[in-house]
């Protein structure tokens, strides 16, 4: 009885199973915890002036002068504060636009697996026709047409860009799991439509979704912090790892002041690999096939 | 073969048309229109209006849509506001450019991703293998234009190897001169970019031989005594490669757009950097033709995709 409880095959042991036998992913999820705890708690500490006012008697401070840990910028702005307020910033946007594209995509792959037909055949012929189009160019142009632009609009815009592969994939996975038995007993036996989809099929999912939503958020941060790098991510008084590191253009800058850059760059390079090992795990709980334990 | 061509190239024209309705839509959201600047704030608004009224700018959308595509067709896609020329001429300045890194980018990513995918898969789950695979997913999930930045920073400035920016260096005279300048110009950006993206490719080869190599043909084949070295060029190489070709139209409209960041780390002038500051300066005619040009782009390398796997694969002909 002890036994058969503790191999149960839900969700939640064989996360925890996967994860006790890689030391690698467990490092990774407490240091990306802390990191992420420390950096939310931190800049509720930073004030708004310490980023937004500039004091050019402090121009270029090289690291530790000053009380200035990382040095500042052209503006004689702490350049700890800004990354620390950067990084919370690139952080929110990746999750919501991840959150709401896991939304659409699990819904809109769901629904279309589902229950196939028409409205599948020329849903997918939309979403095979969006894939193709030059979606970086196309938030660009957006990200510069928009009135009244903000941090929202710049979620919304990567988000109704962003979600296509995710309804592919999802469609595909429904597609398998449509012919299976239980679904069709379920339908047998006149469970509704939406009962078989989002009780059934979708926790049947989860695992698969999970896996997809870390990788999604890492590309996030690198798709956000890419535009903000060009200067068409988040607006001009709203400092993301990207502007930070756009410092970098400027050649004077990225050789002979390169605490400026650096620190942000550093903090994407530590973001991804985290998530990357996280990730690996997590790869190993959707598909058992591969478990360590 | 040709039934299935002539379907892909009737699917295509909805495509395009599709794809130009969107950009038509998109240029209309964007502010400002042939004649913005080109009057001081003296002109008589009523006089504007006229000429606006005379270039059409008053009439229903579908004509717009119908002027502004048969003029496209032609290759007019009017004058660019900052450089006063045509956005054709301006575009097709520093389309070679971009031709030419793209296509040193390709190759070396097709030899740097097969080579990777040959040495993995010939020696599955070894030391070797694993490197590789975690390399391929680290230059896939990390962010392209810190790859470009380190790489100018380390390669460019610090050990001074490679030029960090131009194409051409002013003092080359001659054709090998200048030739050479340029491609030595085009190395670190192309060398990059072909060492980040080989992913798919490498992934696709290296689980394409590994699944190849397990099947039934390959078992005859060895127990006939057909040499191993044999069986792997001959047979399995053959059938691992049919994903790889089938994702090369992609590839080709995917490398084109990643120059967008590339070009502008290198101030390399192409038609990425040409579209960044483009947007940067509100010049929105070029803007739009590149949008278009990208898209239409991107259509065609979907039909190439279709027509290479059709002429290498007959069971997709079938269905």
């Amino acid at each position: 009885m002890e036994q058969a409880k503790k191999t149960a095959p839900t969700l939640r042991n064989a996360l925890r199973r996967e994860f006790q036998q890689d030391q690698v992913a467990q490092f990774a999820i407490i240091l990306l915890l802390l990191l992420t705890v420390a950096i939310f708690v931190g800049a509720l500490f930073v004030p708004k002036t310490a980023y937004t006012d500039v004091n050019i008697m402090n121009q270029y401070l090289p690291p530790m002068t000053d009380g200035h840990i990382f040095g500042t910028d052209n503006g004689g702005k702490d350049i700890f504060s800004l990354l620390v307020v950067a990084a919370r910033n690139s952080l929110t946007i990746a999750f919501f636009v991840t959150v709401l594209i896991l939304a659409l995509g699990t819904i809109g792959g769901l629904v279309t697996g589902y229950f196939g037909g028409v409205f599948d055949l020329v849903f997918m012929r939309f979403i095979d026709f969006m894939t193709i189009l030059p979606v970086m160019m196309i938030i660009i142009v957006l990200v510069t047409v928009i009135p009244h632009y903000n941090m929202w609009s710049l979620i919304i815009i990567m988000t109704l860009l962003g979600w296509f592969n995710t309804v592919r994939l999802i469609r595909a996975r429904t597609l398998v799991e449509v012919n299976r038995d239980y679904v069709r007993a379920s339908k047998t036996s006149g469970t509704s439509n939406l009962k078989i989809i989002f009780r059934e099929i979708f926790p049947n999912l989860s695992s698969l979704i999970i896996v997809e939503a870390t990788l999604m958020f890492a590309g996030n941060i690198g798709l956000e912090t890419s535009l903000s790098f060009l200067g068409f991510g988040l607006p001009a008084n709203t400092p993301s790892l990207g502007t930070l590191i756009n410092y970098a253009t400027d050649p004077e800058t990225m050789t002979g002041k390169p605490w400026v850059w650096i620190p942000a760059a550093v903090m994407i390079l530590l973001y991804t690999v985290l998530i990357m090992m996280i990730g690996q795990a997590l790869r190993r709980v959707a598909d058992q096939r591969q478990s360590l334990g | 073969m040709w039934k299935t061509i002539l379907r892909r190239l009737l699917i295509m024209i909805p495509q395009l048309f599709i794809v130009s309705v969107l950009v038509f839509f998109l240029a209309k959201l964007m502010p400002g229109d042939p004649f913005s600047g080109k009057f001081g704030p003296n002109t008589d608004p009523a006089q504007i209006a006229a000429l606006r009224k005379a270039a059409g700018l008053d009439d229903p959308w579908t004509v717009q849509y119908a002027r502004w595509i048969g003029n496209a067709v032609h290759g007019n896609f009017g004058d660019s506001f900052q450089l006063k020329q045509p956005v054709a001429r301006v575009i097709g300045a520093r389309l070679g450019n971009t031709v030419w890194l793209s296509l040193l980018a390709l190759i070396g990513t097709y030899v740097t991703a097969i080579t990777m995918a040959l040495v993995a898969a010939r020696r599955e789950n070894s030391r070797t293998d694993h490197a590789l695979v975690v390399y391929n997913s680290l230059i896939y999930s990390l962010p392209a234009y810190l790859f470009y930045l380190f790489g100018i920073f380390i390669f460019g400035y610090t050990l001074g190897w490679f030029p960090t920016s131009g194409t051409v260096s002013a003092d080359a005279n001659g054709f090998f001169p200048v030739l050479g300048s340029r491609l030595y110009h085009m190395i670190l950006p192309a060398l990059i970019v072909a060492l980040i993206s080989t992913t798919s490719t490498f992934s696709y080869l290296r689980s394409g031989i590994l699944d190849e190599s397990k099947q039934d043909y390959v078992k005859l084949a060895r127990a006939k005594g057909v040499p191993e070295n044999r069986i792997f060029s001959r047979h399995v190489l053959r059938n691992a490669f049919l994903p790889i070709a089938s994702t090369m139209g992609y590839a080709i409209t995917g490398i084109f757009g990643g120059m967008i960041i590339a070009e502008t780390i290198f101030s390399f002038p192409g038609i990425g950097s040409l579209f960044v500051q483009s947007v940067l300066t509100r010049d929105y005619p070029v803007v739009t033709t590149l949008v278009l040009f990208n898209g239409v782009l991107a259509v065609l390398g979907g039909l190439f995709s279709d027509i290479i796997m059709s002429a290498v694969d007959p069971r997709i002909r079938i269905s």
